[in-house]
């Protein structure tokens, strides 16, 4: 077996292709004036919609702003208040925090999900098992997190529990409680066993090709060894996009912070760097330097997925010819 | 015969069917959003229209009134129990017959979940907000030199028709004091509030029975006892609505501490028009200004038994403080006394399925067994006036301010206000002549007490309100001590006393004149500076 990058060769090929397709255009294509033309009204929203604001954004980094008001240049003003604004030191330690755990969960759980998915025999039970863990992506962000802010209230079903086990002191304010509350945060979702994860994990598995298993059974290789030594060197594409899908989810997501503790308390100890820049923003009216946190996330993530792709070296299955 | 594939038959390659596919797709999303920003455009340009010809406006001015009501609009289940409000659409309908004038569309107003009000302030800014609004005329404030608001005197003086053998409009209004107090700093008044408000604690008096107790304290001490005791019955003993306790509950703590020094503390004297409700009332300058002597600070020892008198009664509130979800816990039996406002009487009163005896008390006195600075008199109140309907710049601009003051008379007649009242059973009429549902009367007897001496919070801005807001659940919540708490607290004093000072309305000097003459009294309250 062969584990390559996709080769430079095919990519010339195709690139031989096209340049075929360039110099004489099929019976019933239409003109490429008319093909750009119909692009440059999308072309005009996104330009509009997401360029601007973010090259907007990346100006007002160094300015002070309030929305409506005037912008004044500041320099690197923002980034030396937010280098020694214990605040944003804060959001990081907790966006660190929430990191390790979503990538030790979110990697994981959906990857033994998948398995079990593509090791079960019935097509139908598959099928049945596929749908079952995609459903849940059909409600709400919103309204999970609702849910989840109901559950840990205290007419929730955690405390109701720990009360009908006689267990009263064990209850406790699990968003309220400094030492609780930002574990209380990354605990929504659990089990993590469901959602897009699981389905491109078992896409990959899907990928693999038929000889490939039979040959790997054939050499004796048992379950475990299975996905250790072929499973997991195969998924390593997949797993690189959702390292790289869950990083951003968590540097940028705040959604599920604001709804459950509301200003990322108590104190800041449920505050990450995504609520902290909307905070600044709309709350203290600091447009400035929220644009400058929004920056330096953008920076990061961008560093990150670089990083990645430069050190992390993933291929597909191409056999030998 | 058809061939299986009938691509392979029209001589294109996938990749041209895929093309041909997505142009097809682009130019339907590209017509659509064509004809988007078309009606968009065309919409934008008849609200434009409208508000440049004056043909328009008059059409405008006798086509729609635009009015929020809070709790009354039309559709609104007060308290979440019961059937929609129907009286406001009845009213809007009688008076359209009445005056033959505009239409009332009500219009609830979008709350974006922030204090600021962002969509309310965009609307005012462009002109479009609904004509009549419910807002709290302190957050209006700020704002009334922008021409926002209509201001309401002139009109006041007027004698309302509707109201039989009435004068003046303002006459019509049964707590003056209430009403004066609203004014904004410009002596000007931009506010109808057409009724009060008032907060009390609703107890289950099967759970007291059940803990040994016949009577609702009427001592802090007491209090204390008997929450102790729903404790060790593995009960709730107590919590407020809306992670609100904290916040009421520092101001009336604080009067109970202070009340004694109150007097000479402040050094302002109040409108003599609104004596009797803010008679005594710190304003934020002189808050700020106190501050700058010592006091609300680390050397302030009453400023500290407030804060750790708030600390030992939250152990006995709900674990969650903002996610307890009290209303559940309480109508369950689970949780033994509740600190709500009076919009909650409505479920109370109504609900079927309520089964227990309950009661409405208030909070107990502080006294002496508790603190060495209790004053001993009774907890003073935090509500107030409720709905508080102002006249927006819109009016002015569609030229039917008239048709809206006209409305608001109509709805402030004693026979009208009595009847959104009783139906949504929140709040009591603030109109000689109304009846009020007798059910509300211990907020009315609540309401009678002294008005706190400050509403800390309210008084605070911006960042500094919201840090306050933020590390005083921290505080409570253990995640800082007292000592750390108090150090805070100071910090963010300071910064907003440094970034009001010099402000207009923020001039110290009066304030040292007062305080020269007091300072030798006063200084004795502070432990010495450090």
């Amino acid at each position: 077996m062969n584990l390559n990058r996709h080769d430079s060769a095919s990519a010339r090929g195709g690139g031989t292709a096209r340049h075929g397709a360039r110099r004489r255009r099929p019976a019933g294509q239409p003109p490429l004036a008319l093909i750009y033309g119909l692009l440059l009204a999308p072309a005009a929203f996104l330009i509009t919609f997401n360029y601007i604001p973010a090259l907007s954004a990346l100006y007002h980094a160094f300015t002070e702003w309030d929305i409506g008001g005037d912008s004044t240049w500041v320099g690197l003003a923002n980034f030396r208040a937010l280098a020694g604004d214990p605040v944003f030191h804060k959001s990081i330690v907790n966006v660190t925090k929430l990191g390790v755990f979503a990538f030790a969960t979110h990697l994981t759980v959906p990857f033994l999900v998948a398995e079990m998915i593509f090791h079960l025999k019935s097509e139908r039970w598959s099928y049945f098992c596929r749908v079952a863990v995609v459903l849940p992506m059909v409600v709400p962000g919103v309204v999970t997190f609702m849910l989840w802010s109901y559950m840990y209230s205290d007419a929730g079903i955690l405390t109701e529990l720990l009360v009908r086990l006689g267990l009263h002191d064990w209850v406790r304010g699990w968003l309220s409680d400094p030492k609780t509350a930002l574990w209380a945060v990354a605990f929504v979702g659990f089990p993590f066993a469901g959602g897009f994860n699981v389905l491109i994990y078992y896409a990959g598995l899907a990928n693999i090709p038929g000889s490939v298993l039979e040959a790997a059974e054939l050499d004796g290789l048992g379950a475990l060894g299975r996905i250790a030594r072929m499973h997991i060197p195969l998924v390593l594409q997949q797993v690189k996009l959702l390292v790289v899908m869950t990083m951003i989810g968590v540097v940028n997501g705040f959604e599920s912070i604001y709804i459950l503790t509301m200003d990322g308390g108590p104190g800041y100890e449920t505050t990450v760097p995504g609520l902290y820049m909307y905070l600044n923003g709309f709350s203290y009216q600091r447009m400035g330097l929220a644009c400058a946190i929004g920056l330096l996330m953008l920076l990061f993530l961008l560093v990150f997925t670089v990083t990645l792709n430069r050190f992390m070296r993933t291929g597909d299955y191409e056999p030998e010819t | 015969m058809l061939s299986r594939f009938p691509h392979l038959e029209t001589g294109q390659t996938a990749a041209d069917r895929v093309l041909r596919t997505a142009l097809r797709g682009a130019a339907i999303v590209l017509l659509s959003s064509l004809c988007c920003v078309a009606g968009l455009s065309l919409a934008g340009c008849e609200t434009e229209d409208r508000a440049a010809s004056p043909d328009a406006q008059v059409e405008t001015a006798e086509g729609v009134l635009r009015v929020d009501l809070n709790i009354y609009n039309p559709g609104t289940i007060p308290s979440g129990i019961g059937e929609p409000n129907k009286v406001s659409a009845e009213l809007a309908e009688a008076w359209q017959a009445k005056r033959k004038g505009p239409r009332i569309r009500y219009q609830p107003l979008i709350q974006t979940g922030a204090s600021e009000g962002e969509w309310l302030k965009t609307q005012l800014l462009g002109g479009v907000a609904p004509e009549i609004i419910n807002m709290n005329a302190e957050i209006a404030w700020p704002d009334v030199g922008k021409g926002w608001y209509v201001p309401l005197d002139p009109f006041l003086e007027r004698p309302n028709p509707y109201a039989e053998g009435n004068g003046r409009w303002i006459d019509l209004f049964s707590n003056q004091a209430l009403v004066n107090a609203k004014r904004a700093p410009d002596g000007q008044l931009y506010c109808i509030p057409l009724d009060i408000v008032e907060t009390g604690i609703y107890y289950n008096k099967d759970l007291l029975a059940q803990a040994g107790i016949t009577e609702f304290p009427a001592t802090w001490h007491e209090m204390e006892e008997m929450l102790g005791r729903f404790k060790a019955m593995n009960l709730i003993p107590m919590t407020s609505g809306g992670n609100l306790g904290s916040d009421w509950g520092q101001d009336i703590i604080f009067e109970m501490l202070y009340h004694d020094i109150l007097p000479e503390m402040d050094l302002l004297p109040s409108r003599p028009d609104a004596e009797g409700y803010l008679g005594h009332y710190l304003e934020p300058r002189e808050a700020g200004f106190l501050f700058t002597k010592g006091f609300f600070s680390t050397r302030d020892p009453r400023w500290r038994e407030m804060n750790r008198l708030l600390l030992e009664w939250r152990g006995y509130w709900a674990k969650e403080l903002k996610n307890s979800d009290p209303i559940r816990l309480f109508l369950t039996g689970r949780l033994a006394t509740l600190w709500d406002g009076s919009w909650f009487l409505r479920r109370m009163a109504t609900d079927p399925y309520v089964d227990f005896d309950w009661g409405v008390a208030y909070i107990p006195t502080i006294t002496q067994e508790t603190s060495p600075y209790a004053s001993g008199t009774p907890a003073t109140v935090i509500g107030g006036a409720a709905v508080q309907l102002h006249v927006t710049n819109s009016a002015i601009f569609n030229d039917n301010l008239d048709d809206c003051i006209d409305y608001l008379m109509y709805l402030t007649a004693p026979q009208n206000i009595e009847r959104l009242a009783s139906e949504a059973l929140v709040f009591i009429p603030n109109i000689r002549g109304a009846e009020m549902d007798p059910r509300l009367e211990p907020f009315s007897e609540i309401f009678q007490r002294r008005y706190c001496a400050i509403k800390w919070l309210e008084s605070f801005d911006g960042e500094h309100k919201k840090y306050w807001r933020r590390m005083l659940d921290y505080y409570l919540n253990g995640g800082v001590d007292l000592d750390e708490f108090l150090v805070m607290l100071e910090n963010n004093f300071a910064a907003w006393v440094e970034a009001h000072r010099g402000e207009p309305g923020w001039d110290f000097e009066p304030l040292e004149a007062a305080w020269e003459q007091r300072e030798a009294s006063l200084v004795r309250e502070l432990e010495p500076a450090r």
